[in-house]
């Protein structure tokens, strides 16, 4: 049974990927073809829908994979076609190094703008980026001098690429060097995606708190988002300039911005082709509109009332609530294949596919969670705590007034494990939140020697120090090998070092490739969240894991398993913090307790101690807890 | 008394699927009710269809005769199905006593919301320590037992609960049970969906096991994993 859905998996696969061939070659041959269609109105349309695509994929990278609501990206596209219609005719330069500057002036001032704001998230960030648009088109309005003000630039001449003149009429040559520039963007893109930093600007976009835990440099990837998408701007900008001869800052206002954004938004998910269909949809249907209506003598405000319209429809379409069955059109045509070729009785061709699951790590490891564990005696005793890793001394958190640690002192040793108990709302998860750097708080935190108490939790993580969440957190868009491998990547990073170094790291991801494959990044595995974020934890580099109600609501066979990873970890020399209420669970693995109540320890003590201190205070039944 | 009869439920997560199977369920007024599986996706997928937060397949769902399947969370609330999740989250910029003014205009209560909110405090202990400050400063077992408190307040007939012990201490799990007790007694019924067998069971007590087997007819004696405790 299991080998026949292992073979229809692999026919499926096989299938899919024969299909996304003779799709892209249907395009591609489409695309080639269009020129010779002898339709100039065709041709202007594919153009915009071209350039549509180049902006779509720049800000998908911001928008789609960041989740930051850039409203500012026409300002990028303005920079970049004022820069090349002034080198260009001001300066006199070769359309290639005007074109290249266009692209720096735009990505630098992507980073300028990214550098304050790109701390800010939702709608702060999404009004910030509207203001450097607005301030753009300020700038490009009243200087004059340099862009023509409200006249406009033109006079902008065909480009002369080795000797070949590029001709305006018809606009064959142009269409094929935007075409040639939009399949580079998309192949970077598609590139970016499958690197490291690509699975970072998802996980970032999925989960900040989790990315700090994980050991992510998060405002470097979102600079480098934001430089890369800004370029991609400046680079439109630049055919933009060549294309249309003229330019003027009432191109490049809200409106282009929102249109934009209406395709990587209405591509919903991260993939590519989702994009690539949203520009089809969108790009194309504003400039029939405009040649439709015109024929009707219609005036313009109608194109944008009708557009308006087809966009809701599209959202609407786009948003609805599916069931649990549904097919998405690639399936439609699978089956539709599968179904002819049993017919033709050429069913046989799923024997030549295979499917090949490239790994970094050992990901059957990952999976069965327990199987690195079995050969651990459970019954061997603890190695004695030796060297001081975490030293905690007069740790004070506050909430709106309401104190929720209050002088916390303890230090805790290599190989050790501690629980942190006492009722709800003691300040159990404040403290691991205070540890890990999530929340502001006062007093002394040192990691092996060093002073963690006012790094950001990411440089902590890289430090060696990892947590778990009572609720399972994960990166939803990267699938269990992806979580698994970027946490492992991101973890293993250099902590520290200056402004340079960090971009310097976060350019070197761009190139470090995904070891996965693409279905392996769609389909996540179906384990639960709960045993991916303990198997992120516990990595070899992990010096100090925090975990928090790692037991809660979990059956006998996962109790187990977490507590052979203890073992395991302490076996190493690495020490455990557990919050937990389950305490009569987790005494065979730690060594102390800590017991806090409204904020403040109550007890720290060795387990015996805590036992008879439980007795005396008659909280927990003595003998229960005992045998 | 609640009946589910030929439920067929699959629901596509972004880390898998579930799929559940049942011919036919009946509730009792006062039984108590505990769905015990290992498996997330399915306690999650059941939980959504008995509160009406997804519609499924095939299958229907009455309610003292009348079918509800069309219904969907706040169509039930108003019948009488309340419904709380630990995956539930509270409104971290209002305060308690405004969480139990919605909730109780929510559910039209004749009483008042601070009625209800005392009667919460006797139930719950922790609620009674809990910083007058909005939602957000509180910790996750407070906030939890908050959202117990919520989905248990009103004169529900039907109390469904997802994970109600994930993440309370002792004595807070001790609260939940004691409130238990007083809905057998007050004849309303508690359906619990929790992936650790729970500790303490009341006299009427139903378990089904979600794990084993697979699908299960409760008409069927013989056919049938879940038992009477």
């Amino acid at each position: 049974m299991k080998n026949t859905e292992l073979l229809r998996e692999e026919t499926f696969a096989g299938l899919d990927r024969r299909f996304k061939f003779v799709g892209i070659a249907f395009a591609g041959a489409l695309l080639i073809m269009l020129p010779t269609f002898g339709v100039p109105r065709l041709l202007d349309i594919a153009i915009i829908s071209l350039l549509f695509a180049v902006m779509a994929a720049g800000l998908y990278l911001v928008v789609g994979l960041c989740k930051l609501f850039d409203l500012g990206y026409a300002g990028f596209v303005c920079l970049g076609a004022y820069a090349t219609r002034i080198l260009l005719t001001k300066l006199e330069w070769g359309y290639l190094p005007a074109a290249v500057c266009a692209v720096l002036v735009a990505t630098f001032a992507g980073i300028v703008l990214g550098l304050p704001t790109l701390p800010l998230r939702g709608d702060y960030f999404a009004i910030v980026t509207f203001g450097f648009a607005e301030l753009v088109i300020l700038l490009m309005r009243n200087w004059t001098g340099l862009t023509g003000g409200p006249y406009g630039l033109g006079g902008i001449p065909d480009p002369v690429f080795f000797g070949f003149q590029f001709q305006r009429y018809p606009p064959i040559s142009y269409y094929f060097l935007l075409l040639g520039i939009t399949v580079c963007i998309f192949a970077v893109v598609w590139f970016l995606r499958r690197t490291m930093l690509g699975s970072q600007m998802i996980a970032v976009g999925d989960d900040e708190k989790l990315c700090a835990v994980t050991g992510i440099d998060i405002v470097s990837v979102k600079i480098a988002a934001f430089a890369l998408s800004a370029g991609i701007g400046g680079l439109v900008g630049s055919f933009w300039a060549i294309y249309f001869k003229f330019i003027s800052y009432l191109d490049f206002t809200l409106n282009l911005s929102v249109q934009v954004i209406a395709i990587v938004i209405l591509a919903g998910d991260r993939r590519l082709r989702s994009l690539l269909l949203a520009t089809a949809l969108i790009a194309p249907t504003s400039e029939i509109l405009r040649t439709w209506l015109r024929s009707l003598a219609l005036p313009e405000a109608s194109r944008i009332a009708f557009f308006g319209m087809i966009l809701i429809l599209l959202t609407m379409w786009r948003a609805r609530p599916r069931s649990a069955d549904r097919k998405s059109i690639f399936v439609v045509c699978k089956d539709w294949i599968e179904k002819v070729t049993r017919k033709l009785s050429l069913n046989g061709f799923h024997t030549k596919t295979t499917v090949s699951l490239p790994h970094s790590f050992d990901t059957d490891l990952a999976v069965s969670g327990t199987r690195a564990f079995d050969d651990v005696e459970k019954t061997e005793p603890a190695k004695p705590p030796n060297r001081p890793v975490l030293a905690i001394s007069n740790l004070h958190v506050s909430f709106g007034g309401a104190t929720a640690l209050d002088g916390i002192e303890v230090t805790l040793c290599e190989g050790e494990a501690l629980a942190v108990v006492g009722p709800n709302g003691s300040g159990k998860t404040s403290l691991l939140n205070a540890l890990s750097g999530l929340v502001q708080c006062d007093g002394n935190v040192e990691l092996s020697g060093r002073d963690i108490i006012r790094l950001p939790s990411w440089i902590r993580a890289r430090l060696g120090l990892r947590r778990t969440f009572q609720h399972p957190r994960q990166f939803d868009g990267l699938g269990w090998d992806g979580n698994i491998h970027l946490a492992s990547f991101s973890s293993a990073q250099r902590p520290l070092g200056s402004l340079l170094k960090r971009i310097t790291a976060t350019v070197k991801a761009a190139f470090v490739p995904l070891t996965l494959s693409n279905s392996q990044i769609l389909n996540p595995r179906p384990e639960s969240p709960a045993r991916l974020q303990l198997q992120r934890a516990f990595d070899p580099q992990a010096s100090v894991v925090l975990l928090d109600e790692p037991l809660a609501g979990k059956p006998a066979s996962w109790i187990s398993d977490v507590l052979d990873r203890i073992r395991t970890h302490k076996r190493s020399g690495g020490s455990v913090i557990v919050v937990e209420h389950n305490v009569q669970a987790i005494l065979p693995v730690i060594d102390r307790v800590l017991m806090l109540d409204k904020g403040r320890a109550r007890f720290l003590g060795s387990v015996e101690d805590y036992l008879s201190f439980q007795s005396l205070s008659g909280d927990l039944n003595w003998q229960q807890l005992k045998g | 008394m609640a009946t589910v009869e030929g439920l067929k439920l699959s629901e596509q997560f972004p880390r898998g699927g579930a799929s559940i199977f049942v011919k036919a369920l009946t509730i009792a007024p006062g039984q108590q009710v505990y769905f015990c599986g290992e498996d997330t996706n399915k306690l999650q997928v059941l939980f959504r269809y008995l509160t009406g937060e997804m519609k499924c397949e095939t299958g229907t769902k009455w309610l003292d005769g009348v079918d509800v399947s069309h219904l969907d969370c706040r169509g039930l609330l108003r019948l009488g199905v309340a419904a709380g999740s630990a995956r539930s989250r509270v409104f971290v910029s209002l305060t308690i006593e405004e969480h139990f003014q919605i909730r109780a205009a929510a559910l039209q209560s004749p009483q008042s919301a601070d009625y209800w909110l005392s009667r919460a405090r006797e139930s719950f202990s922790v609620l009674r320590s809990v910083p007058r400050t909005v939602c957000g400063n509180f910790s996750g077992g407070e906030q939890q037992t908050l959202m117990l408190a919520l989905a248990t307040m009103g004169s529900s007939r039907i109390v469904i609960l997802e994970e109600p012990w994930t993440g309370l201490s002792g004595a807070a799990q001790q609260d939940v049970h004691e409130v238990f007790k007083r809905f057998k007694d007050g004849g309303i019924t508690v359906v619990c969906l929790t992936q650790d067998k729970p500790k303490q069971y009341g006299e009427s007590s139903l378990i089904v096991d979600l794990d084993n087997p697979k699908s299960f007819d409760m008409s069927k004696s013989s056919s049938v994993r879940p038992k009477l405790v």
